[in-house]
């Protein structure tokens, strides 16, 4: 009998491609790098991208502690959307959505875009006067949204029940350009991009200290060695906070355990995506025909007390009012991820109290929307040690000076 | 086969006949019907592990999709249809509302009622603690003692188990059937469907008892209609008196394979072949001996029954492994390992070891250490079966395998030790259940010996499945590796192996055994995907009714 050997799992591997093939290097780590960026996520990746293709520098490491793409990247649930209320935001996640719909093509790589369109309940008067407020807003952004009527929303979305007595449907905010992508497509896509311009992906590889020297830094400890770098990103998410501390300074970000769920695959019945942000809800269907069901956040993570799990039940009743539907559904999976947040729900894009170290956090519970944008934006950052237009109002310190970009009511449900 | 038919149902519009306590699974598979639903990609498939955790015998049932046939007991005048892979329900007529919730506080909860948790509740009813059994079948008993669901004689094994329930039930022990746990959390809470209705158990200590599944030889064809576990098989003959197939062969190794085949063979099927991966007893004669010094009577019967099967002339092959299942003109035709004259068979059974159901003890964060000599978990406990987590304790084979007389004793040890903390009966002199525990596992550790179900990498062409759920294949699981996934989670993620329904219960345990091969690391607790909520798809409108009854109670 044939043995089953790790060599014949390469060799296979070499051989069966499927759309798998293996597209990214996994090289030893070199002496120093003109960049690191530390963190493999979508948004660590999407920066070391644009600073080889923008900015033409290519001698770059990612330095991810685990496996790429593993962290929420790939576990979250691929809302695209830039209907944001405030000028710097709306620009960000509008260039992060422009850029979505040609991403496939410019990477070569199908991320499985989907801009199916994407509505936003209102089922307060409250959110009807925040809505139209942001449609005007939009437009004036060059953001394309409407105000559509319950009519309207009950012709696009079937499956809804726009009087339920204690949530009617008032009317919504429609995005007909937003919409879903393949999340893991996204990283493996960028990183491939990324390897194919010699760039080093470095899995397995944790930062555990940022040496410095005069008030610049010079290098990253990691559990492969010491690294020397020019210039540091500091790209990753829930563990921000944690890294920011080996370079020497605090950020004004919180975590919270952030969760969704997969019903059983069904026949197709909403070709669009609706959040409903009175109930901190929010639901698609899948390729797989999987009605996928997102929540808000709660405040801590253990995923065996029912502390965590009551957010998906609570999730469930009142998503239920609305899309009655869901009572014949079965739950398939249900999983989480801890996000970091900021006190106006906008992320970080800044300079730090350290020299040429920078960093790109606070995405809470929206970043996957804003991945090509945010890489842009922190490329430019990182290239040019100071930041362009899109960057400039997300810096760190506008906490202390009270320059927030509030985006509480554009934010208000995790998506 | 025996016993007249008590009605009818239809399935797909054809009239299906059925004898009182069959499942639906049974009475379709007695009138000759084998595939119950199509997958995705088109494939169809029937009942595989007859015991509610494959998720592969799905049908529709008077409209509402996904039932499982196994579970489902079958009533005159349904409406049975093949379960189509993405059924309609934006349309379907909303469910009838549920019972209201129950919620149960007993002293001690124990799940699972076979041989472990039947024995556990004997022993912590006698001692004072009130006591609720959940199990997941309508009848209690378990899979070594599994009841009869149908009028007629019962077998030894099933009186035994009778009694057992009978003591159990005299003692004052609340045995609640057909219960779906969902979902365990801290703090001791469990969640369950009941019919339909929410079950919310907050007890003050729970044994867990849940037994062991089947694992099955991954070649291909192992997805065919009409391939199925040898333990589904048993089920369908000891419960239902239903025959998998006129003509029956079994692949595999250990002795439940030899044991059914005689069963099936003296129930009136044509065994055409038994093949096992060991080598026969008389070449390993230090090992027989071994057995049979360990424990006389029980080797005594394994050899009865070699002879016995011998005499019917069942052939039995021992160091023979299967190769492929192919579907040939209404039958399976299966090829063994380096063989060119295949069986011809309609039914084909394969058990190739067992992996324990312990999803409810990893969810509330028992401490487990994978034993490499049967590949799977064992839990971490100690003398009175606790595990690491306090009030939590975990017997028979769900805590890593050792046969049915080894849970009886854990199940008397643990039921007493969890009464007497919390403050019923003494601490008692275990002694005796100790030594017998101790005999029970040494005669396991010799049996094994003599059978072969090391854990294997599934050496298959690439289109065989190995995710029986999502479908996915070994070309793309070994395309997934060749990313270097550190974690058979990064390999669900990037192929969808283990996203299904079974939630990765049969390729999970492969997924893990192939990272840790790739990465060249060991296998370890921590190797599996991680044990969720849900532990079973559960219907959402039972999450909703348990969400209303927790927020009512204080
Ligand atoms: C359940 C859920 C649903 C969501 N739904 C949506 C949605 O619908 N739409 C949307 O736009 N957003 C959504 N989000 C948010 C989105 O997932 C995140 O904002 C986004 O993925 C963040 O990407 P990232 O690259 O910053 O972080 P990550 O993907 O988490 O990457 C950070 C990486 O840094 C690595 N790292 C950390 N510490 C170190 C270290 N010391 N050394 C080396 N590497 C390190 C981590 O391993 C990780 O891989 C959701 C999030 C969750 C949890
Ligand atoms: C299919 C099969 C057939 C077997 N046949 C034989 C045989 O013929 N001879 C032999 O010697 N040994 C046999 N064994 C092994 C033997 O059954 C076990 O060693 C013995 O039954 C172990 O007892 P237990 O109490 O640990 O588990 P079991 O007897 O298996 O009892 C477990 C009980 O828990 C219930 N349960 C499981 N999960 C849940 C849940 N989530 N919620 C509620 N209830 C749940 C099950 O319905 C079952 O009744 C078989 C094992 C299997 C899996
Ligand atoms: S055969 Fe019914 S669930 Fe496996």
């Amino acid at each position: 009998m044939k043995r089953y050997s790790v060599f014949a799992i390469a060799r296979e591997a070499l051989s069966h491609h499927q759309g798998w093939e293996r597209a990214w290097k996994s090289p030893l780590p070199k002496a120093s790098y003109d960049a690191v960026i530390i963190g493999a996520g979508g948004h660590g990746l999407a920066t070391a991208y644009y600073l080889g293709k923008n900015h033409g520098i290519r001698n770059v490491a990612i330095l991810e502690k685990g496996w790429l793409g593993g962290g929420n990247t790939g576990r979250n649930t691929t809302i695209i959307r830039s209907n944001y209320l405030q000028d710097p935001s709306a620009a960000l996640y509008e260039k992060a959505r422009s850029l979505y719909e040609t991403l496939s093509q410019e990477l070569n790589y199908n991320i499985m875009f989907s801009p199916r369109g994407l509505l936003m309940l209102a089922q307060t008067h409250h959110e009807v006067r925040g809505y139209l407020r942001t449609v005007h807003a939009n437009n004036l952004q060059g953001v394309s949204t409407k105000w559509i009527t319950p009519e309207r929303v009950k012709q696009l979305v079937p499956i809804i029940n726009i009087d339920g007595p204690r949530y009617p449907i008032l009317g919504a905010l429609y995005q007909a350009r937003g919409g879903t992508a393949r999340h893991d497509a996204v990283a493996w896509g960028y990183a491939r991009a990324c390897s194919d311009m010699g760039m080093d992906i470095i899995q397995q590889c944790e930062v555990t200290g940022v040496r410095s020297e005069n008030g610049q830094v010079t290098g990253v400890e990691t559990s492969k060695g010491y690294i020397g770098t020019k210039k540091l990103g500091i790209v990753v998410a829930g563990h921000s906070g944690q890294v920011a501390d080996m370079a020497g300074f605090r950020l004004p970000v919180e975590s919270m355990a952030l969760q969704a769920l997969v019903s059983e695959p069904i026949k197709p019945c909403m070709d669009v995506v609706v959040m409903a942000n009175t109930v901190h809800g929010y639901m698609s269907q899948s390729d797989k025909g999987e009605m996928v069901i997102g929540g808000g956040t709660d405040g801590f993570n253990n995923y065996t007390q029912r502390g965590s799990f009551h957010h998906i039940e609570e999730t469930l009743r009142a998503l239920v009012e609305t899309f009655p539907m869901i009572s014949r559904l079965k739950m398939l999976r249900q999983w989480g991820g801890i996000v970091d947040m900021t006190g106006d729900r906008s992320p970080i894009i800044s300079k730090t109290p350290l020299g040429n170290c920078f960093i790109n956090c606070g995405w809470g519970t929206g970043g996957f929307k804003a991945i090509p944008g945010s890489g842009w934006a922190m490329a430019d950052l990182m290239a040019r040690g100071e930041p362009g237009p899109l960057a400039a109002e997300f810096d760190m310190w506008r906490f202390r000076e009270g320059r927030f970009i509030d985006e509480s009511v554009a934010a208000g449900v995790a998506h | 086969m025996t016993g007249q038919p008590a009605g009818h149902f239809t399935f797909d519009g054809k009239s299906v006949p059925l004898r009182p306590g069959q499942s639906l699974a049974a009475a379709l598979t007695e009138a000759g019907l084998r595939s119950f639903r199509q997958t995705a990609k088109g494939a169809t498939r029937g009942i595989f592990c007859g015991m509610g955790v494959c998720q592969d015998c799905l049908v529709t049932v008077n409209g509402a999709p996904n039932r499982r046939a196994c579970m489902t007991p079958a009533v005159a005048g349904q409406d049975i249809r093949t379960q189509v892979p993405f059924p309609d329900l934006a349309t379907a007529p909303n469910p009838q509302p549920a019972a209201p919730a129950r919620v149960i506080a007993p002293d001690l909860l124990i799940v699972g009622g076979g041989a472990g948790g039947l024995s556990a509740a004997i022993a912590a009813r006698r001692a004072g603690a009130s006591v609720t059994i959940l199990d997941e079948r309508k009848v209690g008993g378990g899979q070594y003692f599994k009841q009869s669901a149908v009028s007629g004689p019962l077998d030894a094994q099933q009186s035994a188990g009778a009694d057992l329930l009978a003591q159990a039930l005299a003692a004052g022990a609340e045995l609640i059937g057909e219960v779906e746990i969902w979902g365990a959390f801290d703090g001791l809470l469990f969640l369950a469907e009941h019919k339909g209705a929410a079950l919310i158990a907050r007890p003050r200590a729970a044994i867990i008892a849940t037994g062991a599944y089947e694992r099955p030889e991954i070649r291909p064809g192992w997805t065919l209609p009409g391939v199925m576990t040898t333990g589904a098989a048993q089920t369908l003959w000891r419960s239902y008196r239903t025959l998998p197939g006129k003509r029956v062969a079994l692949v595999g190794s250990g002795p439940l394979n030899l044991q059914v085949g005689l069963e099936l063979a003296q129930g009136g099927a044509e065994v055409v072949m038994i093949a096992e991966r060991g080598p026969a007893p008389w070449l390993r004669p230090i090992a027989a001996a071994a057995l049979a010094l360990s424990g006389p009577a029980l080797a005594w019967t394994g050899l009865r029954s070699l002879a016995d099967l011998r005499k019917r002339g069942v052939p039995v092959r021992h160091g023979a492994a299967l190769d492929r299942i192919d579907a040939a003109e209404g039958a399976l035709r299966v090829t063994l390992m380096g063989d060119l004259s295949p069986v011809i068979a309609d039914a084909v059974l394969m058990n190739a070891g067992f992996d324990p159901q312990n999803e409810i003890l990893r969810l509330l964060g028992a401490e487990a250490i994978y034993d490499p000599a049967f590949g799977h978990l064992r839990i971490t406990r100690d003398d009175t079966c606790a595990t690491t987590v306090p009030g939590l304790y975990a017997v028979g084979d769900c805590a890593g395998l050792g046969g049915a007389p080894a849970a009886m004793a854990e199940g008397r040890i643990a039921g007493r030790a969890a009464a007497a903390a919390l403050g019923f009966g003494d601490g008692y002199d275990t002694f005796a259940d100790q030594r017998q525990l101790g005999r029970a596992r040494r005669f396991q550790r010799h049996l094994w010996a003599l059978h072969d179900v090391a854990p294997r990498l599934p050496d298959v062409p690439d289109d065989t499945l190995i995710c029986r759920c999502e479908e996915i294949d070994a070309g793309q699981i070994r395309a997934g590796l060749g990313e270097k996934p550190g974690h058979a989670g990064t390999l669900k993620r990037a192929t969808r192996v283990g996203m299904g329904r079974c939630q990765g219960r049969y390729c999970g345990p492969v997924a893990a055994r192939l990272v840790a091969a790739a990465t060249g690391t060991p296998v370890q607790d921590r190797s599996y995907f991680a044990p969720r909520v849900p532990i079973k798809p559960v219907a959402i409108s039972a999450i909703l009714a348990a969400e209303e009854a927790l927020k009512d109670a204080p």
